[in-house]
């Protein structure tokens, strides 16, 4: 039988009681006087604390008039008398509606801040009832990301001034909309009992029946009905526990540059210091050492209040980064970079080591970060992403313990539901029931507070947990700061799960590739900084002076640009271009340190070279990425001095032959490979004739990638599914060819890219690296380059910058198929028993491996937020390793810190180690202390091994506090090891 | 100094700044016609944003001109 939806034309209770609510709201204020004579001067940020301004002197702003300017900052100012209406009025505020962000000095102080989650700011008292507004705004929120509906209508580069007012809140409308906006949410929200629900649908509409308007009336016997009927209900009891913790999130560069989270540091931190000493319960975990940095050097006095409220134990310096860094990219001297500035700047300011790792919104985790936080002074590891954000598989659990690559083990609290939340009952509810570890006996998370410059917590989330305490229906609650929640909670909890490796985020998977100069800058600094500290290090011991001020800062500088939407690639243009001139500093710095100078050139491994490594030299015969240079080969031991061979000159150690279909034959003491027209190989021979190809091999594809509005985060699962056309428009010819090395070359083309590809062999080497030179000038395309192997892996083994670990090339299950998409850093490898292929690259870290298949992600072309992301020209290149063996066995590693690492040209002595294996030299460097010489090695081949010293040294943490001391330093697989020598212990390395 | 030079100099990186996108597609006499892209394409302030754009010209080069904008989605683009 047909059947015709009815209709329903007369108004619901539910419906008459969110209309009443709105009367409410609306009279909150129960009396306001405009504030007149406002001026406005704007300008533009052209630094943290500077301006370039637009107006010569203030102009006149009235009501009705446009303010606030793209990428601006509007400097408002009033002084104004408080009219006789209200004068004596307890409560009285400054009320301004705005969808912009305000720092508000009152009469020279630091008072408050105004933005789209708070249009009033409680006034101190004046004695003569005169007051200065000096006022800093600025026009900035996320696009994405508002949740206040009432000042969207305000939004924009360009504004209306809505007036600012003197204000008093009407006290009895406020509490009982605070009472029935509560019981609202509850009614809306379908988290709680159907009875329940029921029964608060009933009685809140039949309260705010009783109100009337103009005037208003019926407020105290509203609030009655509801103490006695809702609030005095007991027969509903919930159940569970809820921490709640008072956060505000911020970016450091998103949709905004660095400089401007300076201030929206500063109103964060200004509005929770004043709602604290209003509601002593509040406490607020603020994270970051960059931030509270910036905070020190550009508002001093809000430091100095700060500091204070950290004594006293309301504001938390939490997390122990210098920044919320992206954790999937960096390597991991960058990590324990991050924990070593942030953890000393917090013992340094506030005497406090953070115990946890606060990272709410970071886009999946490397299992190197467990050992990392632990050798931190970490046990704890808190991030949302991992909830809430999985597009296809629910993760597990929300306590739980973190086992990372080495074993080590950390307490993880992945909370259930986002970490923006208003502390509103059905947000707390939803946590609750979503909370998978319930039988642990922790109580669930639930952070509140606005995040990125919405300036945290507000009065009206506050009030509503203040008022959590009295409905029957909530689990208990308790207000906890981050660190006493995880030890109240997860500390020696027992039947918590344990989650070994990587927390991988199925979503965001283009992060690993999205603005490929970043990446690529970003590995070669993190070499040439971990290059130039050696250099340093190793002039110290030898009676130089140490810059580690300079040094510091440096790394600082990295790290900033290792935060989570900066070196991922998810922000505005001027972002990317504020790192890549931050990036041009770091390099030129560390040019001057290392003193990088004359002919000597030094190997900074801790193991021989034997690849073929290319020095820049403006005579050298051949080019490498673009730059003039030559090949040098050679005697290049570790930690010492190059011996440099004379090249050959028999171009006849590779045979050429042309094949039909226009491929040509390569033939080596080593390999031989089939290079097709368009620098694939259409097969590639080990000398022994092993085939290591099974269909496309070194074959560069594009793809149509359009993941929606997250487009610089994400790729689709179904990218592969419309392949774009590419052209050879200049078939593989021999372009380069002497006594070491041979080139061949191709031009493909699209309609609007071109891609210069070069493949180059080497003599003695069974390598073959693919240079490409690319004009890329696509739109929502991804460019891949495949590698179908001849290799039957069910794993394949994925470098993590600090070890390896292996990934199922399976797609069985959901949670294979969702890592269509995976990070790695310097290489990854697909081996059975008898050998396999290695692809090392340069900077390349999105790559996907399904059966026996690699493509490796070359560039994507978003357009949100940044429409000329990649856009231009790059030069990069890979290795690809054909081996006998595991990859272990084939020295890959080795292999990709050679291809990654340049020789040094400086004079430097040569350093005699003890045999340290399968272990690298991450980091030498001297103390922070200033007094010892630190030593950093990492396991990086799975393996166990020792460390034998001529004399006891002292094994220290990761922030180089001693530990013990010993002279055989006992490792496991993928362990970092850092020991301190003194100085004559150091000089005594020296040859 | 020429319109376009003005506007790619002085408006184009405050607008960037702020996630939005302006270019300018041509111009005739009074008038010029903006691709706006970025999050300018769904912006209730663009035409304000763009009034405020010509009072910087009126104001640097002395000149009326009349901004306005052809949107141009991201999704759209191939």
């Amino acid at each position: 039988m047909a059947h015709v939806k009815v209709i329903r034309r007369s108004m619901l209770p539910d419906e008459w009681t969110r209309i009443r609510l709105g009367w409410l709201k609306k009279r909150l204020i129960a009396k306001q006087e405009e504030i007149t004579g406002w001026t406005v001067r704007e300008g533009r940020q052209t630094g943290e604390d500077t301006y370039a301004m637009y107006d010569e002197a203030p102009r006149p702003l009235r009501r009705g008039d446009e303010y606030f300017t793209p990428d601006g900052t509007a400097f408002l100012h009033a002084e104004a008398e408080v009219p006789e209406a209200l004068r004596g009025e307890p409560g009285l505020r400054l009320m301004l509606t705005t969808a912009g962000e305000m720092l508000v000095r009152v009469n020279g102080r630091l008072q408050g801040g105004i933005d789209p989650n708070r249009e009033t700011l409680l006034l101190p008292p004046s004695p003569d009832g005169r007051y200065v507004f000096d006022i800093e705004g600025y026009n900035r929120s996320k696009p994405d990301d508002d949740r206040n509906e009432d000042t969207m209508r305000f939004k924009g580069c360009r504004q209306v001034f809505q007036g600012g007012w003197f204000a008093v809140e009407d006290a009895e409308v406020s509490t009982l909309y605070a009472d029935a906006a509560l019981f609202y949410d509850i009614l809306q929200g379908g988290e709680f009992d159907e009875d329940y629900t029921a029964l608060v649908s009933d009685r809140l509409y039949h309260a705010l029946s009783l109100v009337d308007r103009d005037p208003v009336s019926g407020v105290r016997e509203a609030r009655e009905y509801l103490e006695k009927e809702l609030y005095g209900n007991s027969l509903y009891r919930g159940s569970g526990a809820v921490a709640l913790v008072a956060h505000s999130h911020l970016d450091i560069a998103y949709y905004w540059r660095r400089m401007h989270a300076v201030q929206k540091n500063a109103r964060t931190c200004l509005i929770q210091l004043e709602l604290m000493d209003r509601y002593p319960f509040l406490k607020h975990t603020h994270t970051q050492a960059f931030l509270f940095e910036s905070l020190e050097k550009y508002y001093p006095e809000l430091f100095a209040r700060v500091a204070e409220k950290v004594r006293t134990g309301q504001f938390e310096p939490a997390g122990g980064m210098y920044v919320e860094s992206d954790c999937n990219v960096p390597a991991a001297e960058s990590l324990t970079r991050q924990f070593l500035y942030g953890q000393l700047y917090f013992r340094d300011r506030f005497g406090k080591t953070c115990g946890n790792c606060w990272l709410p919104d970071v886009f999946g985790t490397s299992a190197v970060l467990p050992q990392i936080l632990k050798k931190s002074g970490i046990r704890y590891y808190v991030s949302n992403k991992m909830s809430t954000w999985n597009d296809t598989n629910r993760f597990p659990h929300n306590s739980f313990i973190w086992r990372g690559l080495d074993g080590s083990e950390v307490y993880a609290c992945v909370p259930p539901t986002h970490f923006i939340t208003a502390a509103a009952p059905t947000e707390i509810m939803r946590n609750w029931n979503a909370y998978q570890d319930k039988n642990s006996g922790a109580a669930t998370l639930c952070m509140y507070g606005y995040g990125d410059g919405g300036s945290g917590v507000t009065e009206e989330m506050l009030r509503t947990v203040e008022r959590l305490g009295k409905v029957s229906a909530m689990p208990r609650i308790t207000v906890s700061g981050g660190q006493e929640y995880l030890e109240e909670n997860l500390n020696e909890t027992k039947d918590l799960a344990v989650w070994d490796g990587e927390l991988y985020l199925e979503m965001h998977r283009g992060t690993f590739t999205t603005k490929s100069d970043l990446k690529q800058q970003n590995r070669r600094l993190e070499i040439l900084l971990r290059d130039t500290e050696l250099a340093c290090a190793l002039r110290w011991i030898r009676g130089g002076e140490y810059p580690a001020q300079a040094l510091r800062e440096t790394w600082k500088k990295l790290l900033v640009n290792q935060f989570h939407d900066i070196l991922p690639g998810s922000h505005i243009r001027p972002v990317f271009e504020d790192a890549m001139a931050d990036y041009a500093e770091i390099r030129k710095t560390c040019r001057e340190l290392a003193g990088t100078e004359g002919d000597t050139l030094y190997n900074t491994l801790n193991f021989e070279r034997t690849l073929p490594a290319f020095v820049p030299d403006p005579r050298g015969r051949t080019a490498h990425l673009g730059v003039p240079g030559r090949f040098v080969k050679g005697v290049m031991p570790a930690l010492g001095t190059v011996r440099e061979e004379a090249p050959a000159e028999d171009p006849g150690w590779i045979r050429i032959s042309e094949m039909p279909g226009g491929a040509l034959e390569a033939e080596t003491d080593t390999l031989r490979a089939l290079i097709a027209p368009d620098g694939s190989l259409a097969s590639l021979k080990d000398r022994k004739g092993r085939e290591y190809t099974a269909g496309n091999f070194n074959r560069l594809r594009l793809f149509r990638d359009v993941p929606g509005n997250y487009d610089a985060w994400d790729i689709l699962a179904t990218y592969s599914e419309v392949e774009l056309p590419l052209r050879v428009s200049g078939p593989v010819s021999v372009s380069f060819r002497d006594g070491e090395t041979a080139e061949f070359t191709c031009e493909l083309r699209t309609e609007k890219s071109r891609f210069i590809r070069t493949l180059r062999f080497f003599r003695g080497a069974g390598v073959i690296e693919t240079e490409h030179h690319a004009e890329w000038r696509e739109d929502h395309v991804l460019a891949k380059a495949e590698f179908s192997c001849a290799v039957r892996a069910p794993y394949a083994q994925c470098d993590t910058g600090a070890g390896f670990i292996p990934r199922e090339t399976n797609r069985n299950t959901t949670w294979q198929q969702a890592r269509f998409e995976v990070c790695q850093h310097k290489w990854c490898d697909l081996s059975e028993t008898g050998g396999g292929v290695a692809i090392i690259n340069d900077g390349k870290y999105g790559v996907g491996i399904a059966d026996g298949s690699i493509s490796l992600s070359l560039l994507r072309a978003t357009c949100r937020p940044d429409l000329l992301s990649d856009r231009g020209t790059h030069d990069f290149g890979y290795l690809i390793v054909p081996h006998e063996g595991s990859a272990q066995a084939a020295g890959i590693n080795r292999m990709a810190l050679e291809y990654n690492t340049p020789l040094l040209r400086a004079a430097l002595p040569a350093v005699r180690l003890p045999e340290t294996g399968s272990l690298f030299l991450q980091s030498m460097k001297q103390s922070e202390d200033g007094k010892r010489l630190i030593l950093r090695l990492t396991e990086q081949d799975g393996c166990r091994g020792e460390i034998r010293f001529p004399w006891p040294v002292t094994v220290t943490n990761l922030l180089e506090d001693a530990e013990r001391e010993t002279e055989s330093v006992a490792y496991g697989p993928f362990e970092m090891v850092t020991v301190a020598l003194e100085p004559e212990q150091a000089e005594s390395l020296l040859r | 100094m020429e319109l376009k030079e003005f506007f790619d100099a002085e408006i184009v990186p405050c607008v960037r700044a702020d996630g939005g996108w302006l270019e300018l597609e041509s111009e005739e006499e009074d008038r010029a016609v903006l691709k706006a892209r970025g999050e300018c394409t769904r912006c209730i302030a663009l035409d304000r944003c763009l009034r405020w754009a010509e009072s910087r010209v009126r104001q640097a080069l002395r000149r009326e001109v009349h901004f306005t904008a052809v949107p141009d989605p991201f999704l759209w683009r191939k």
